[in-house]
C-alpha cells in the first residue's frame, strides 16, 4: 500500500541524481547538512514541525495514502523488502539477503505467462518485541491489502496469485503476469504475529502502532504529538539512533513552520518550497533544496475543442523552440533556488534514478528553427512584427490554462506571452480554479490546447496508462482514462506496455530510453523544471537533516543519522 | 417566562434544520473526501468506487442527509469520512473542551477588562487615560483577529524571546502544550492559552469598554446616583456601588449575545495558532469533506450560541422587569 502511494504522492527528480547530495544546496548558514560530530553529542531531544498531520495512520486504509502519514509515522516503523536509496533507485534493503535477479533466479516469468519473484529474508531481522520478521509477515501484508474494509492500494497485489511462505525466511511470490514495478510493493510490512489472524486490520493501528520492525517505535501519536524512540532491537547497525527521543508536532502552514523554527519551538521541518524561502530562512536557519516530486510543464491538447488549427508535430515543436525555458525555470523558482534547473525529461517519465535523459535539452530557444518548422506547413508572417498566420487566415494565438491565483504559474504565463511575442505566437490566457480544471476540462480533453500543471512522477516506470492510445479519456473508456494530451503513437503506446510487461530492470531501462526518444521528438508536452523538495534546520540545534530531500521517504526519513546538540 | 422559553425553543429547531440543510449542501459541494484520491492515478477506478460506496458517497444527497438527520436526532453523530470510520462524537468532545477553556479565559479577560476600561474612561471623561482608551478601543475594534493573532506571535512569541534570550518562547506561538509535554501540565497549558486568547478577545475589550463607558455615563446621570451623592456617600463608594453595579446589565447581557462573533473569531484564532479546537476543527472537516464531522461541529456551535443567547435574553429579563416579554 505505502508503495503504491509512494508511486504518486511522493516522488523525485526526473535528472539524474547524484547519488550522494541533492542537486541543489542553499544555506543561510554554515552548515552543510553532514553530521557535525565535533560541536554536537548524540542523545537529546529532536522537535520537529510536519506540514500536515495524519488523521489516522492505519497503514493500509485511505490514511495510509496521505503522504505525510508515510514520511511523518510509517516510514520509521514498517519495514520494507526493496528501498529507494539516495538516488531514488530501489535496493535490496537490510531485510532481504539479496536483492531479487533474473541472474539469481529471484525473477522468474515462466512458459505460461506467470511471474515468480523470490526474496529471500534476513534471518537477524526482528520485529521490536522480538519475534522474527518471516515470509509469513509478507503474505499476511499481501492479504491485508486486499481483506481490509477500506483498502484502496490494491494494484499489483490483486495480481498476485500465491505467496508460499512454508519457508520462514524465503517468500516466494506468484504473480498472473509479469509485473515490472515489482519492487514498489511491500514497502511497509505488517506483523501477522500482531495484527492477524484477521487480514481485514481497518479496525487496528489507527492511532498506535505498536510494533516496530524499523529504527523507531511509537511512544505515543496523537494529534497533538508524536513522541519517537529508538527501537533497541533494530537490527540494521547502520541506522541505530542517536538522539533519545523525537518529538513531532503539527505546523500546518509554511509561516507557522518558519516561525515555529525562528523562536526555537521547532528544529526542523520538511515544507513546501514558498516563494522568497532565500530571503526569509535567514541568522541560524539553514535550509537544503533539492528536485523534488512533481514535474511541471506545458500539456498539448491535441484533441483540444479549438479546431482553428491542428495541433501538429511540426507546430508543438515551433512551440518548444520558442521558449527560454532557463528564463521560465528562473521567474518560476529563482526566489526559491538559485540557478533552478530545467526538466530536460520526457513528459510523465518516470522521475528517479536513471530514467530520465537530457531528450528535451535540444529545445532552446531558436527564432530560426521556430520559423523553419512553421513555414514548412505553410505558415507566414506578412508582418514580420506580427503573429504567424495559417492558409486560411488563423494567427497563430494557443488557448492557454492554468489554475487561476496561483503566482507561479501567472508568472510563468506573462513571461511566456512577453518571450514568444516577438517570434510571433500568441496567447489567450483562460484560467481556472482547480476543481473546475482537473475534475471537470481534464478529463473532458476540454482545455487549452495548452495548459500548465503540475504532474507527480513515478519512482518506476509504469506509464502505458499515460502513453496507451486506448488511455485517451473518451465516452467509451467513461473518461478514466489518463492520456490527458490525446497523444495517438502507436509505437510510443507499444514501447510503453513492453517496459510495463519487462521484468528486468536493465532491459527496462533500454526500453524507457527509447520511449523518452520519441516524447522528445513527438512534443506530446514541453518540460519546464521539477518543483523543489525542502528542508529547514536550525544549525544551532541540529545536524544531519539534508541528506533525503528529494526522496520519496520524506525528509525526516534519516533522522536516525541527526544529532541534537549540547544545549 | 417559560412560555416565552419555549417559544424562542420552538422557532429554534427550523433554523437549526436550516443550517444542518445548508451546510450538508455546501460541505458535499465545496469539497469531496475522496478528491484527492481521485486525482491519483495508481489508485484503480475500482477500488475507488468500493471506497465510495463505502463511505455511503454513492447515494443520493437527499437520501444521506435524511439518515444522518434520523442519526442525529437519536444522539448518533456518526463516523468520520476521513479518520477511518473514528467515532466523531470523542472528536468533536475534545476540540469542544479545549475551545471552551479558551473562550472561557477569552471571555473572563475581555469582561474584566473592557469593564475597568470603559470604568475609568466613564469617570476620568476627558482625560488622558479617557482619551487614550477612546483611541485604544477604535484601534482595537479595527483589527481584524487574524492580523492581531500574527503580530502578537511575532512579537510576543518571537521578538520577545529574541529579546529575552530565551528558547522556546516564554509565550508559545503555537499547540496546546510543548512538544514533548506529556500529562497534564496548568502552568505549560496557560502559557499556551496566553497569545490565542489574547487575539480572540482583544476586539472584544474594545467593544465592551465602549458599552460601559456608555453604560455607566447613562447609569451617572441617572436620578438615583444624584440621591446617592446627596446622601454624601464617598464618590467611589457612588461609582462602584450604584454606578457600575446597574451599568453592568446591559454589558453582561451584550456579553453573552457576543458568542456568535466569540465563535467567528474562534475559527481565525484557532486556525493561527493551531490551536486544536472547534474553530479548527470545522476548518479541517470542511476542506477534508468531512461532513458528519463539520455538520456536528456546527450543529453544536449553533445550539450552544443560540442557548446562551437565549439566556441573555431570559437574564435581561429577569434583572430589568421593565422590558421582561409579555409583560409591557
Amino acid at each position: 500500500m505505502i508503495a503504491l502511494v509512494l508511486l504518486v504522492a511522493a516522488c523525485g527528480s526526473d535528472t539524474p541524481v547524484d547519488d550522494s547530495a541533492p542537486e541543489t544546496t542553499a544555506s543561510a548558514a554554515d552548515d552543510t547538512g553532514a553530521p557535525d560530530t565535533e560541536d554536537s553529542s548524540s542523545g537529546g531531544t529532536l522537535v520537529l514541525a510536519v506540514e500536515q498531520w495524519p488523521e489516522c495512520i492505519n497503514p493500509v486504509t485511505s490514511c495510509a495514502n496521505a503522504t505525510w502519514t508515510i514520511w511523518s509515522v510509517l516510514i520509521h516503523y514498517l519495514p520494507r523488502l526493496m528501498e529507494l536509496d539516495q538516488s531514488n533507485t530501489y535496493v535490496a534493503s537490510s531485510l532481504l539477503v539479496e536483492e531479487p535477479t533474473v541472474a539469481n533466479g529471484g525473477l522468474v516469468t515462466a512458459d505460461d505467462g506467470t511471474f515468480t519473484l523470490t526474496y529471500r529474508l534476513n534471518p537477524e531481522a526482528t520485529w521490536s518485541d522480538g519475534t522474527p520478521i518471516t515470509s509469513t509477515d509478507v503474505w499476511f501484508t499481501w492479504r491485508a491489502g486486499l481483506d481490509t474494509t477500506g483498502t484502496l492500494s490494491t494494484i499489483g497485489l490483486i495480481l498476485i496469485t500465491e505467496i508460499d511462505h512454508s519457508d520462514p525466511h524465503t517468500a516466494v511470490i506468484t504473480f498472473s503476469e509479469p509485473y515490472a514495478p515489482w519492487p514498489t510493493l511491500f514497502s511497509g510490512l505488517l506483523p501477522a504475529h500482531e495484527l492477524g489472524p484477521d487480514t481485514d486490520i481497518a479496525d487496528k493501528w489507527n492511532d498506535e502502532i505498536t510494533v516496530s520492525g524499523g529504527p523507531w517505535i511509537q511512544e505515543e501519536w496523537n494529534q497533538e504529538q508524536h513522541i519517537l524512540v529508538p527501537n533497541s532491537t533494530y537490527w540494521d547497525a547502520d541506522r541505530i539512533p542517536l538522539v533519545d527521543r523525537v518529538v513531532m508536532v503539527p505546523r500546518e502552514d509554511t509561516d507557522s513552520e518558519l516561525l515555529a523554527l525562528q523562536t526555537g519551538e521547532a528544529m526542523a521541518a520538511f515544507p513546501q518550497p514558498f516563494p522568497g524561502a532565500r530571503e526569509r530562512i535567514t541568522g541560524d536557519l539553514t535550509y537544503e533544496v533539492a528536485e523534488g516530486t512533481y514535474m511541471e510543464g506545458l500539456w498539448i491538447n491535441q484533441d483540444a475543442p479549438d479546431r482553428r488549427f491542428d495541433m501538429t508535430r511540426h507546430l508543438r515543436q515551433a512551440v518548444a523552440y520558442a521558449l527560454d525555458r532557463e528564463r521560465v525555470a528562473e521567474v518560476a523558482l529563482g526566489t526559491i533556488v538559485a540557478d533552478p534547473p530545467v526538466l530536460q525529461c520526457a513528459g510523465w517519465n518516470p522521475g528517479f534514478g536513471p530514467w530520465c535523459q537530457d531528450d528535451f535539452a535540444r529545445y532552446t530557444q531558436d527564432a530560426a528553427k521556430v520559423a523553419e518548422l512553421l513555414e514548412a506547413e505553410g505558415w507566414s508572417r506578412p508582418d514580420p512584427e506580427g503573429l504567424w498566420m495559417n492558409a486560411e487566415g488563423e494567427e497563430l494565438v494557443l488557448a492557454w490554462n492554468t489554475v487561476a491565483g496561483n503566482k507561479r504559474r501567472e508568472d510563468v504565463q506573462a513571461l511566456v506571452v512577453e518571450m514568444t511575442a516577438p517570434l510571433g505566437i500568441g496567447w489567450e490566457i483562460i484560467n481556472y480554479d482547480p476543481g473546475e480544471l482537473f475534475q471537470n476540462r481534464l478529463p473532458a480533453l476540454n482545455f487549452g490546447p495548452v495548459a500548465l500543471f503540475a504532474n507527480s512522477t513515478n519512482p518506476d516506470p509504469s506509464v502505458a496508462n499515460l502513453y496507451d492510445i486506448d488511455g485517451v479519456p473518451t465516452e467509451e473508456n467513461e473518461r478514466t482514462g489518463q492520456n490527458f494530451t490525446a497523444y495517438r503513437s502507436q509505437t510510443a503506446s507499444d514501447l510503453a506496455f513492453a517496459i510495463d510487461a519487462e521484468v528486468d530492470p536493465a532491459a527496462r531501462l533500454e526500453l524507457v530510453h527509447q520511449l523518452s526518444e520519441i516524447l522528445a521528438a513527438d512534443v506530446p508536452w514541453i518540460p519546464l523544471y521539477m518543483l523543489p523538495n525542502m528542508i529547514i534546520w536550525d544549525a544551532t540545534a541540529v545536524s544531519g537533516p539534508g541528506a533525503y530531500v528529494s526522496s520519496p521517504y520524506g525528509g525526516f526519513f534519516d533522522m536516525f543519522d541527526w544529532t541534537v546538540h549540547a544545549e | 417566562m417559560a412560555r416565552y422559553v419555549l417559544t424562542r425553543l420552538a422557532t429554534t429547531i427550523p433554523i437549526l434544520l436550516a443550517i444542518s440543510i445548508a451546510v450538508f449542501w455546501g460541505a458535499n459541494h465545496v469539497a469531496d473526501p475522496t478528491v484527492s484520491l481521485t486525482l491519483n492515478p495508481r489508485i484503480a477506478p475500482e477500488d475507488l468506487a468500493a471506497y465510495r460506496e463505502h463511505l455511503g458517497l454513492g447515494e443520493p444527497l437527499i437520501g444521506r442527509y435524511w439518515q444522518w438527520l434520523g442519526n442525529f436526532v437519536q444522539g448518533d453523530l456518526g463516523t468520520s469520512l476521513v479518520q477511518n470510520g473514528a467515532e466523531v462524537w470523542p472528536i468533536v468532545r475534545t476540540a469542544m473542551a479545549n475551545t471552551l477553556v479558551l473562550i472561557v479565559i477569552a471571555a473572563i479577560g475581555s469582561l474584566a477588562l473592557g469593564i475597568a476600561i470603559g470604568t475609568v474612561s466613564a469617570v476620568r471623561r476627558g482625560s488622558f487615560l479617557e482619551n487614550a482608551a477612546t483611541t485604544g478601543s477604535f484601534l482595537g475594534i479595527s483589527i481584524p483577529p487574524f492580523w492581531l493573532g500574527l503580530m502578537l506571535q511575532l512579537f510576543l512569541g518571537l521578538y520577545l524571546a529574541n529579546w529575552l534570550g530565551v528558547t522556546p518562547p516564554l509565550l508559545p506561538t503555537a499547540g496546546l502544550y510543548s512538544p514533548g509535554q506529556q500529562g497534564f501540565d496548568l502552568v505549560d497549558r496557560l502559557r499556551h492559552l496566553v497569545l490565542p486568547a489574547m487575539a480572540l478577545s482583544l476586539q472584544l475589550v474594545a467593544v465592551y469598554s465602549r458599552y460601559m463607558r456608555a453604560s455607566l455615563l447613562d447609569v451617572m446621570s441617572s436620578d438615583h446616583i444624584r440621591a446617592a451623592r446627596g446622601r454624601g456617600l464617598p464618590e467611589r463608594t457612588v461609582v462602584v456601588r450604584h454606578g457600575v453595579r446597574n451599568a453592568l446589565i446591559p454589558v453582561s447581557t451584550q456579553a453573552a449575545t457576543d458568542a456568535g462573533q466569540l465563535v467567528g473569531g474562534l475559527i481565525v484564532t484557532e486556525q493561527v495558532f493551531q490551536y486544536p479546537g472547534m474553530g479548527r476543527l470545522f476548518v479541517d472537516a470542511m476542506l477534508g469533506g468531512d461532513y458528519p464531522v463539520l455538520l456536528a461541529a456546527v450543529m453544536i456551535t449553533a445550539a450552544a450560541v443560540f442557548l446562551v443567547n437565549l439566556a441573555a435574553d431570559v437574564s435581561y429579563g429577569v434583572l430589568d422587569p421593565r422590558i421582561r416579554r409579555g409583560t409591557g
